[in-house]
């Protein structure tokens, strides 16, 4: 097969939409297979095309015009989980994640442009999440759902069945939701405890605060508790992250350019999260904006303050707490705080302070539960797959599996639950908290 | 096969003293080469270097002579039956250390060079090879690596295979090969090295060997603890689920009758003072636990001890190898060694040695008369050692004996491997007549 | 294209177990080696020694060119498939198939990955010797193929030296047993033969290892020398003491920078030639004595300063940064070459000046990493494509690299194998009748000479051909009518010339 001399020219890209993924990032990876087996994906099917380094090559190839953008290019693509553990491991410091998230942003352009989009994805991506009153609106529906006997009626009659199993699943697990979110709960400012070490704006984030109001309102506990004034921007929105996720990285712009006026405006020495892939995404804004360098520069100074509220409990410095907690407990790292935002030691110098805590360390700690955003909705069986494997590393006899993301809290809260376990599973916070408490009600 | 008649043995002779010298060729009677059975005369030429040993081989190639390539002769003995041959290669002149290098841990010897040559050369240099073959110590490296034979330093060190990484062959059609490189690593081609080791002299006649090398150990202390041999397993055991090292593991029988008592379980340590002290130590309580009464031998006295338990082996006529998982092993050895009692001229003069890490053990006896004319006798033996799942092997005995129990464990596809290869380097089966897969 | 032959793979492994579509098969182009690239005719998953047998057969039967594939780490291009052959990957045969802790074997699967099999059995405190850089990526069988070290190699020895037996599918797809878990095996030493040969002389589908007890005690060491030669003379006078380290590293400065920059920052100082990361094992009674005379040693050969790590961290950090040396040159340069050169540990002052001699010469830096206790350097060639003639300029000096290592009574290659990459150099080191036998016993295995074909052994007059070759590529741009159907072959280095797009140049066999 001699191809003639004019296919001898150099091709054009298959990334035809602005923002692809760029060549500065995929040309540093040499291809030397050292992300492989960390790879959940790979560790399952063995296949090199659902592999970093297959993904990074295809899309490097679809860059160069090698390949078009089809299903070989697409179907790896999304069945990355976005897990960042190639990150990790990758000696010469591949952003794998971001290649992905460019390389879906091509998609999700193409398939608006073939009227190729999945209705319930657009809804949520453009419709619920980037709109804080519907939102909120969710939130109260399902409060009113949980409350007023609707859920056990759902149950009992087997109305659940014509959801999806994925989703009936998910259904199960949903914390009680309490009367109000942190946003509309805590007030704007909050005076911290002592000497004023710092000023923190909080994100409160959607999940965290739709299903874990709770961690958030822990969370401005311990900050205050510890000197830091808090403040609770009100016209925050949702951080993008599943946009960046799904490709749709116009909706995410628009929503980091929100946020970045909202805490501009606040004007706190940082911004503190408590959701490890919100505070990723966060983090990455300034990914979004490679063709804008104003709101570039923007981006680049909001993230220089945006902190894991475990990474700012040890800037600042915390009190270790003095009432006892005793407890035994195992740590799973979020891949959001420990391969995209490299946070492992805070977290495990925070739950060692408090005494009485017994930290048993789980093997592979780091390995993705699963949940990996909206992953164990759109391909089940992986993550089902990933949640196994997690829970049968939990140690015996442990009281609570802690972390730092809500994804994960809902995805190994349906562990537990599947596997019938009384186990308590928490975020950091809430344990440091708890034992806050305990100094107060000796 | 060339149409006109082979050259008598004389004209053999006449033509290769032209080249290698009157004083290195010779008629013998091929009885010397442990084949009694043929009252044939064969041509003895013994060159002194490559180039005089591919004059041998052109001529052997142009007049279709078989050519049985050997060292000292002592592993004339061991393996395949050698046929006899038109041309007796003897190496044993081509005796040189071509290299050494201390820093590298590498020497390089011509193939006539004896084990104990060898040996003495190194010890003064402060080196040594990891590599105490069950065969005497005038045994040439040449033959030992023919034949691929291995003793207790197994172990830890590995064997042959493991230690040479280079070779210089002459190829029955004239050619020279290097194979491997002389450096302690190296990937680039085919691993032939290994093709020669273990091919008894059926493939080309090697005419330089690269050996990798060890520094002398700084101490040696070898402890032998005494019991059944049921405790001395349970001490094999504990031995090899502990973090103990032991460059040499047998348990050996210095029994007269009894085949489950009496038995030594040897374990030798190769370290600097300090660390054998403690390992000694640490068995003297393990063996303590047992109810197993220990003996420590030091330096010039493990050695010796060493050199005995190698002489007892290879002494006597017949050595049978067995091979298997430790376990199974010893838990063999009491039922085999019943069973050879009645093969042995002098049952009392049995030798028994298993290596407890290598999986290798050695029994060697002297035959009875019956041995040498019934076939039936060995089968008794096969029952025995088949029950027991274990590979036997007749190492070592004489040519009637190994010519009753060759037998073809290859699995088809295997064989034909062998086969092309055999073919690819000697078409005409001239080299090693007879040796090449126990004459199949 | 999906055809016949296509449907009798698929017959075998299943749909889902086969790729066809060449966008799917993309991504098998290379392995760790990527300046050539080329389609694979499919990839399949076998799951089993039968379906490789059946593969295998079906394949030889037909003269379809295929070739074995591990994870794909190689170095020099293995698994690279030049001639559109079908690709076997045993990524899925990755399963621990039985351990003997009472004798210290593992039978495994070939698709098993190395640092796996170590974590698999240290619950009884063994371990798998052979530790490659990419252990915690790379396979046990192809750690087979490519008859793979490691750092550990100069007291433990290399892959070949702790493999038994093994289950091997020839390249007719008829099945053998090679080697003894005990003892040896009658009849030529095929095992022997089969380590090391690159997957072209059949496929190990079940591979019995030796696994080792954990030494009790280790103890490590990090030495800075103000000069290589000094470092370079302790390391043969420890080995002249009669000390056998587990292992003896070294860096020098340009590769000392590049992992300070890396995820694990030691801090060597700037002003040093060489680093040694000596590490001994053994009993725990004797083991500080021995660090204690290394550290003498150490000292008398005149060191700046060397320290002994005083915690696992410690140790873990100075392992990490030396054996992630590879992947950190990413952040000093755009490209590499990395080489793998062995010579004689004497020697290894000497040959240090003629690659600085030579680096000077091409006016690219090379930094030097490597097994120093085996003498078996890694000098990376650092160079940047987009530099018009640097590309070929990196190639040129890696070959000399590799020519002072052979002149020096070496090797070209000490693990990372033959594959595409060195096969010119093959000529260099071994005289054309060593070549020729080479091929004779590859017919021996492979009488079509359809397995991994133009892999490890040039062939006749090949060299020179691909030399040739190569040039003609990078000269010209122009189509070379030698390869077989379907190849497409791919130099990187068009880059250096083109208009930042690769040039693909496909021919007709």
């Amino acid at each position: 097969m001699v191809k003639d001399s004019s296919s001898m020219a150099p091709r054009l890209t298959d990334f035809c939409f602005p923002d692809a993924p760029e060549e500065d990032k995929y040309s540093v990876c040499v291809h030397c297979g050292f992300c492989l087996e960390v790879c959940p994906t790979y560790q399952a099917w063995g296949d090199e095309n659902h592999s970093p380094r297959g993904r990074v090559f295809l899309i490097k190839s679809c860059a160069e015009g090698e390949l078009p953008l089809d299903e070989s290019v697409i179907d790896p693509v999304f069945t990355c989980l976005d897990c960042r553990a190639c990150e990790t491991v990758c000696p010469s410091g591949v952003q794998v994640g971001a290649l992905v998230e460019e390389a879906r942003g091509q998609v999700f352009h193409a398939r608006r442009e073939r009227g190729d989009t999945n209705a319930l994805m657009r809804l949520f991506l453009r419709g619920v999440f980037p709109r804080p009153g519907r939102l909120k609106a969710i939130r109260r529906l399902m409060r009113f759902y949980q409350k007023s006997g609707l859920q056990t009626l759902a149950r009992s009659t087997g109305v659940m069945r014509v959801l999806p199993p994925q989703v009936r699943e998910m259904e199960d697990v949903i914390p009680e939701i309490d009367a109000g979110p942190a946003i509309d709960v805590l007030p704007p400012v909050m005076a911290p405890k002592g000497e004023r070490k710092a000023t923190a704006a909080l994100f409160t984030g959607c999940v965290m605060d739709v299903f874990f109001s709770d961690v958030n309102k822990a969370t401005a506990r311990v900050m205050v508790r510890n000197g830091v004034e808090v403040q609770v921007p009100r016209d925050q929105i949702c951080c993008g992250a599943l946009q960046v996720h799904a490709g749709d990285r116009d909706m995410a712009r628009e929503m980091a350019r929100k946020n970045i006026e909202v805490f501009e405006q606040a004007g706190a020495d940082y911004i503190a999260i408590n959701a490890a892939g919100c505070g990723a995404a966060l983090k990455e804004y300034p990914e979004l904006f490679h063709d804008d360098p104003a709101w570039h520069e923007r981006a680049v100074q909001f993230s220089a303050r945006v902190r894991d509220i475990s990474q700012l409990l040890v800037e600042v410095g915390f009190d270790p707490p003095k009432a006892e907690l005793p407890m035994s407990i195992t740590y799973h790292d979020a891949c959001h705080l420990c391969h995209a935002q490299k946070i492992r030691r805070e977290p495990r110098s925070i739950l060692t302070s408090v005494p009485g805590v017994d930290l048993r360390e789980m093997p592979d700690s780091d390995r993705c539960c699963g949940s990996a955003g909206i992953y164990n909705l759109t391909h089940p069986v992986m993550a089902g797959e990933l949640l196994e494997r997690k829970m049968d590393d939990v140690p015996q006899g442990v009281d609570a599996i802690v972390m730092g993301n809500p994804g994960c809290m809902m995805q190994i809260r349906l562990g537990v639950k599947k596997r019938n376990q009384q186990l308590r599973v928490m975020h950091t916070v809430e344990v440091l908290d708890l034992a806050y408490q305990r100094e107060e009600t000796p | 096969m060339p149409l006109q008649s082979k050259p008598h043995p004389a004209d053999t002779a006449e033509h290769l003293a032209n080249v290698i010298g009157l004083h290195h060729v010779r008629i013998v009677p091929a009885c010397t080469l442990h084949m009694h059975e043929s009252s044939q005369d064969v041509c003895l030429a013994e060159p002194s270097s490559e180039e005089e040993v591919l004059a041998v081989l052109a001529y052997a190639r142009d007049h279709g002579l078989s050519l049985l390539p050997c060292g000292a002769g002592r592993l004339l003995a061991y393996g395949p039956p050698a046929e006899a041959p038109d041309i007796w290669l003897s190496l044993r002149r081509m005796n040189r250390v071509v290299s050494l290098s201390q820093g590298d841990l590498i020497v390089s010897v011509e193939p006539g060079l004896t084990m104990s040559e060898l040996t003495s050369t190194l010890t003064s240099a402060g080196l040594m090879l990891p590599y105490d073959p069950p065969a005497p110590a005038d045994a040439t490296l040449g033959g030992l690596l023919s034949a691929g034979v291995s003793g207790p330093r197994r172990a830890l060190y590995g064997s042959l295979r493991d230690m040479a990484i280079s070779l210089r062959v002459a190829l029955l059609d004239g050619r020279v090969i290097r194979t491997g490189a002389k450096v302690v690593k190296n990937v680039a081609g085919y691993d032939m090295t290994k093709l020669f080791i273990g091919a008894w002299g059926t493939l080309g006649v090697i005419t330089e060997i690269t050996l990798k090398l060890r520094p002398l150990p700084m101490h040696r202390e070898t402890v032998l603890a005494a019991g059944t041999l049921d405790a001395l397993g349970s001490f094999r055991e504990r031995i090899v689920q502990s973090a103990l090292q032991p460059s040499r593991l047998e348990v050996v029988w210095q029994g007269e009758t009894d085949k489950t008592q009496d038995w030594v379980l040897a374990v030798d340590c190769d370290e600097h003072e300090r660390s054998a002290k403690a390992q000694t130590q640490i068995l003297e309580s393990m063996a303590h636990d047992l109810g197993l009464t220990v003996e420590t031998l030091e330096q010039h006295a493990a050695d010796t001890w060493w050199a005995d338990h190698a002489g007892a082996i290879s002494d006597r006529m017949v050595c049978i190898r067995l091979q298997g998982p430790p376990t199974k092993l010893f838990s063999a050895l009491a039922p085999v060694l019943d069973t050879i009692a009645a093969l042995a001229e002098e049952p009392r003069n049995i030798s028994a040695t298993a290596g407890g890490i290598t999986g290798v053990a050695r029994i060697a006896f002297d035959p009875a008369r019956a041995l040498l004319d019934d076939p039936a006798c060995w089968q008794k033996l096969r029952d025995v050692i088949a029950a027991s799942a274990l590979e036997m092997t007749v190492e070592r005995a004489p040519t009637a004996i190994r010519a009753q129990c060759t037998t073809s464990p290859f699995v088809p596809g295997a064989a034909a491997v062998m086969q092309r290869l055999k073919q690819t380097f000697d078409p005409e089966h001239l080299l090693s007549p007879g040796r090449f897969l126990g004459g199949m | 294209m999906r055809d016949a032959h296509i449907d009798a793979l698929v017959n075998i492994v299943g749909e889902r177990r086969c790729l066809w579509n060449p966008n799917q098969v993309r991504a098998y182009a290379c392995d760790g080696y990527t300046a050539e690239s080329a389609i694979p005719r499919a990839v399949v998953f076998p799951e089993s020694t039968d379906e490789v047998a059946q593969i295998c057969r079906y394949l030889y039967e037909h003269s379809i060119p295929y070739l074995p594939r591990g994870a794909g780490t190689g170095l020099s291009g293995g698994a690279t498939p030049t001639g559109g052959e079908v690709v076997l990957s045993l990524a899925r045969m990755n399963r621990l198939l039985a351990v003997d802790f009472d004798h210290l074997r593992a039978i495994v699967q070939p698709g098993l990955v190395n640092l796996t099999l170590t974590r698999r059995v240290a619950h009884e405190d063994c371990y798998y010797a052979p530790d490659p850089s990419s252990q915690s990526v790379c396979t046990i069988g192809g750690n087979f193929a490519e008859n793979a070290g490691g750092s550990h190699c100069l007291k433990y020895g290399v892959t070949t030296n702790h493999i038994v037996a093994a289950k091997v599918v020839l390249p007719d797809g008829s099945v053998i047993d090679v080697g003894a878990p005990f003892g040896d095996a009658p009849g030529y030493d095929l095992l022997g033969l089969l380590v090391g040969s690159e997957g072209t002389l059949g496929i190990a589908t079940e591979i019995t290892v030796r696994i080792l007890k954990k030494p009790q005690a280790l103890r490590t060491a990090l030495a800075y020398f103000d000069r290589v030669a000094d470092a370079s003379d302790t390391v043969t006078d420890i080995i002249v003491e009669g000390i056998i380290p587990a292992a003896i590293e070294m860096m020098d400065q340009l590769a000392m920078q590049a992992v300070d920059k890396s995820n694990y920052h030691v801090g060597y100082p700037h002003d040093i030639e060489a680093v040694l990361l000596i590490e001994v094992d053994g009993l725990a009674a004797g083991v500080d004595e021995v660090m204690a005379r290394v550290v003498e040693l150490c000292r008398k050969h005149n060191v700046r300063e060397v320290k002994v790590a005083q915690s696992d961290a410690e140790r873990a950090l100075w392992w990490s940064s030396r054996k992630m040396a590879f992947g950190a040159m990413g952040r000093l340069s755009p490209d590499y070459i990395v080489q793998d050169g062995v010579i004689p540990r004497t020697r290894l002052t000497e040959v240090l000046q003629k690659i600085e001699a030579i680096s000077q010469r091409h006016g690219l830096r090379i930094a030097n990493v490597f097994h120093a206790g085996d003498g078996n350097l890694h000098p990376l060639v650092l160079y940047d494509s987009r530099v018009p003639g640097e590309a070929e300029r990196a190639v040129q000096a890696g070959s000399e690299v590799l020519r002072a290592c052979v002149d020096a009574g070496g090797s070209i290659t000490g693990e990372h194998g033959v594959g595409i990459e060195k096969i010119g150099e093959m000529a260099y080191m071994f005289s054309a009748d060593e070549l020729q036998v080479q091929r004779a016993v590859k017919a021996c295995f492979d009488a079509k000479g359809i397995v991994n074909a133009g892999k490890l052994i040039p062939l006749p007059g090949r060299c020179v051909e691909v030399k040739h070759a190569r040039d003609i590529i990078e000269d010209h741009w122009q189509i070379l009518n030698s390869f077989p159907d379907q190849a497409e072959v791919q130099v990187r280095g068009a880059r250096a010339h083109g208009a930042g797009a690769e040039h693909t140049t496909s021919v007709q066999g």
